[in-house]
């Protein structure tokens, strides 16, 4: 591989780019889908292909086939090359590894687990969500896990290989009464191997789907308007992926284009908000080695109680503002040229009470477990969807709520959040930006926003 | 079964054994797409795609596999991964291939046999560019996240070794570009694009004043008062409002009791200005193509006629369960995508009246321009709720623009509400099309 890299890159350089790169994967991955009671799907795919990337100053050449055939990309290096007309550069002699965290051990590769031992797993769920209640009228059960193996070159001289795990469980769960059917979803999701199931096992993710159905089905319509609301740690961190997240992406901060350009070093949210980026956690699911332009990930501190730290950087949106890339370049597949990510991304625990945050609100919303969520990068402007929320009346739980959304602005409700708990909770997802899908995990403490737009079906509350 | 298969159908369709039908894939294709910003290149990328998917048919179970190996190896693991998995999936009479009667190539076209490599790497730098200037002309200060166009072609064969051979060709072009304008310290996002069949088509000019104009009359929005006021939605609201309810009228939706729709055939469920139709067969779709991913032709589906629920959307499974014919909506998203039922060119077909026409009849009411949060909709119950974009309606004509709303209900209440279906029919990328309709009530949720 190494030879054959060098090669390319030799090949790559007659152009006199600045920088070049040669993108190497290969993913197989399995998927069963439990439905109904029976297995609806199986698929198993074996995907791979090589990207080539040419950097001169500002602009980016790429190339990419689902092939590793030589010849083939020696003719899609050539080709590339051949848009740039400068003085040829030599490939490097050798290539170096840079350091980075270490591999996360896996214990059971799911290229070893036999199907039917992933049938018995989907059939374990299934179960579980059915005897959870009688009112449980229909479950399904996804099983998907992918192994990625990755190894980049560059004209730099760096080698980097990488190869991620990643298991995952999905139930959703439908809940019937009378007419009404209400729907209930839950992952489970780690980068490592079929053992997540034996610390978490399939009955515990479906019992949480059904709970969720179940309680939508006795939920009231949400008001709508502007209220007092309590994010429980449990709820995930949508709200800091969306709010705040997309916002500290270098490519959005590079043009100018982020709520945030520009304002490093200034107070962007109150002094108890600190927010942290960190792709080397333990197991996580947005836990790498290298990102995919081979940089080592690390922890990067976003905000520190209120004051604007720095972004999240590929190669290229360092380079442009002047930092160093911060190994948050991914790409979803060798399809796609590196954009800034986000990976574990998460709002650090403060000091309150988690009770006694909830204890504080007279009359407002208490949202348990929130769902997926939208941002327009430039005006801060994001919108989230709520699974399982609660009305808080005399600081206490109430009756539980339905299609609860929120609604405002990132920035300006960063500014305004009062209270930050003690605990911590995280949420696991798949963040869609530019047509690419990457997987995320979020996280944040127990918030109280005092005044955030709530929109619900019943007006005039 | 056929000489002129290539070779990795060939061998996978001679792998079948007695009693399995092995149904292949094979998908072709190629883009170049061109971003410039600031009124230069920025990337210029370039996608060549190869890949087989087969499906393997025995007892009345399916398994899938799918891989970018094509080489005689990596057929072999293909099938034998398909075969593997087939032993554990359902066991049903409907898991049957598509039907291999009727014409293997789609009529009166001319077979394109050179595709995919015959799609030239397009000189598309200079339209990027022009996209781009077309919107800075509206505004000095404008600046661009990404201006972009692409074009992409390729071919599909499908074929199994039960008796059926369709394949075709596609070109596309698309354009898009996301502007940001920055006024006294308030940043405001506009976003448009465009598509075509070849690049040559695209409306540049009009895309990229249209990205500059929404971003524009952003400033200085406010939010509406809370309440249930008359909404209309604006072509692209439609389409996307849509495509997230056709995962309802899906027929495995209805099979297996997820839809709201489920057991109510012939029954009223929408307004009498609701006709909703799905047809991958008529020429003006993003979606469009001769056959649908199992090879079955694709056909018009009338899903709801004046209010009435008529029909779902159906695959070869699901139609005969549901004995209903297929209409061809098995998508494939992707040689390593499993058939899906999808939708493909959906329509809420026009019942009169002209965007003006529609707004001249509101006295009190909001547009909306853009929502976000579209995937949060329940498919299953149909409630949504949605961050909106957008500007006041006061005596039959647009006024203030407002941001940071949201309108919400359920699908039922929207089928309901619906009052008119403007004549401005716009498709999008992605299976659906839409016009400026008029709901008579739905809750914002603002101040």
């Amino acid at each position: 591989m190494p030879a054959a890299a060098r090669r390319l890159l030799a090949t790559l350089l007659a152009s006199g780019a600045d920088f070049a790169e040669v993108y190497r994967e290969t993913t197989r991955c399995t998927s069963l889908v439990l439905d109904d009671g029976d297995v609806d799907s199986a698929a198993m795919v074996q995907d791979g292909g090589t990207a080539l990337r040419l950097v001169q100053g500002d602009r980016t050449f790429f190339a990419n086939a689902n092939s590793d055939d030589p010849d083939r990309l020696q003719i899609l290096a050539r080709d590339l090359a051949a848009t740039l007309k400068g003085r040829p550069r030599p490939a490097p002699d050798s290539f170096h590894h840079l350091p980075a965290p270490p591999a996360t051990a896996v214990e059971r590769s799911p290229a070893d687990v036999a199907v039917d031992e992933l049938v018995s797993l989907l059939r374990r769920a299934d179960q579980a969500a059915r005897e959870s209640d009688p009112r449980v009228s229909q479950v399904t059960a996804r099983y998907l896990d992918s192994v990625q193996e990755v190894a980049i070159f560059n004209s730099d001289g760096e080698e980097a290989r990488d190869t991620r795990v990643m298991t995952t469980l999905a139930v959703q769960v439908l809940a019937r009464q009378g007419e009404d059917l209400r729907t209930g979803y839950e992952a489970s999701s780690e980068s490592r191997g079929f053992e997540m199931f034996d610390r978490t096992p399939p009955e515990e993710t479906a019992a949480r789907a059904a709970r969720q159905a179940l309680l939508q089905l006795e939920a009231e319509p949400a008001p709508a308007g502007t209220f007092t609301v309590v994010l429980s740690s449990r709820a995930g961190g949508t709200m800091v992926h969306e709010a705040c997240g997309h916002g500290l992406e270098g490519d959005f901060a590079e043009k100018g284009l982020s709520v945030y350009t520009g304002r490093v070093g200034e107070e962007v949210a109150s002094p108890l908000i600190s927010v942290i980026d960190d792709g080397t956690l333990s197991r996580r699911r947005g836990t790498c080695r290298y990102d995919d332009e081979g940089v080592p990930t690390s922890r990067v501190v976003l905000i520190e109680n209120g004051i604007l730290k720095g972004f999240l950087h590929s190669r290229r949106s360092a380079r442009n503002l002047g930092c160093s890339p911060t190994g948050n370049g991914r790409r979803e597949s060798f399809r796609h040229l590196p954009i800034p990510r986000m990976r574990n991304t998460m709002i650090a625990p403060g000091s309150d009470d988690p009770e006694a945050i909830l204890a504080s609100v007279k009359d407002g919303i208490f949202i348990a477990h929130m769902g997926g969520g939208e941002v327009d990068i430039a005006s801060g402007q994001f919108v989230f969807h709520c699974a399982e929320a609660w009305r808080i009346r005399e600081g206490k739980l109430a009756e539980s709520l339905r299609d609860v959304t929120l609604t405002g602005n990132g920035p300006e409700i960063l500014r305004t959040i009062d209270r930050v708990g003690n605990d911590i909770g995280f949420q696991v997802g798949t963040c869609g930006k530019d047509g690419q899908g990457v997987p995320v995990a979020d996280a944040q403490p127990t918030l109280r926003i005092p005044a955030i737009v709530v929109g619900g079906a019943q007006a005039g509350s | 079964m056929s000489h002129r298969d290539p070779q990795p159908v060939a061998e996978a369709l001679a792998a079948a054994r007695p009693g399995e039908i092995i149904e292949a894939a094979l998908e072709e294709s190629s883009s170049t797409t061109v971003t410039v910003a600031g009124g230069r290149l920025e990337a210029s990328e370039d996608s060549r795609e190869r890949g087989l998917g087969v499906r393997l048919f025995r007892d009345g179970r399916i398994g899938f596999a799918a891989t970018s190996r094509l080489d005689s190896e990596g057929v072999a693991e293909v099938v034998a991964r398909a075969r593997d998995l087939a032993a554990c999936g359902r066991q049903e009479d409907a898991n049957r291939p598509a039907d291999g009667a009727g014409p293997g190539e789609p009529a009166g076209r001319e077979k394109r046999d050179d595709l995919p490599e015959a799609v030239p790497p397009a000189p598309l730098e200079e339209p990027a560019l022009r996209l781009e200037e077309a919107a800075r002309r509206r505004d000095d200060e404008l600046r661009t996240r990404a201006a972009s166009v692409t074009a992409a072609g390729g071919r599909w064969l499908i074929a199994h070794s039960g008796g059926l051979r369709r394949s075709w060709s596609w070109r596309r072009a698309w354009a898009s570009l996301e502007v940001v304008i920055l006024r006294d310290g308030v940043r405001q996002t506009g976003w448009e694009s465009d598509w075509s069949e070849t690049w040559e088509d695209l409306n540049l000019e009009e895309t990229g004043e249209a990205a500059a104009d929404q971003a524009l009359r952003k400033f200085g929005a406010g939010r509406p008062a809370t309440a249930r006021m008359p909404v209309v939605l604006t072509p692209t609201v439609t389409a996307g409002l849509f495509e997230a309810l056709a995962g309802a009228l899906s027929g495995k939706a209805v099979l297996r009791g997820r839809s709201l729709f489920a057991g109510r055939l012939g029954e009223t469920i929408a307004s009498p200005a609701v006709t909703l139709t799905d047809d991958g067969a008529r020429t003006d779709g993003f979606a469009s193509a001769p056959f649908d991913g199992e090879g079955n032709l694709s056909r018009p589906a009338v899903l709801i006629r004046n209010g009435v629920l008529t029909g779902f959307l159906h695959n070869t499974y699901t139609a005969l369960k549901l004995q209903a014919p297929t209409t061809g909506h098995a998508v494939r998203d992707g040689f390593s995508s499993q058939p899906h039922i999808g939708s493909r060119n959906l329509l809420l077909e026009p019942s009169g009246g002209s965007r003006r026409e529609i707004i001249a009849s509101v006295n009190r009411g909001v547009l909306v321009d853009e929502v976000m949060g579209l995937h949060t909709i329940d498919p299953v119950s149909g409630d949504f709720s949605l961050g909106a974009t957008g500007r006041e309606i006061r005596g039959g004509s647009t006024g203030a623009p407002l941001q940071g709303f949201t309108v919400a209900g359920n699908v039922r209440d929207i089928l309901a509400a619906v009052q008119a279906v403007g004549d401005d029919v716009r498709f999008l990328p992605g299976g659906a099309g839409g016009s400026t309709v008029l709901l008579d009530g739905l809750t914002v949720s603002g101040t």
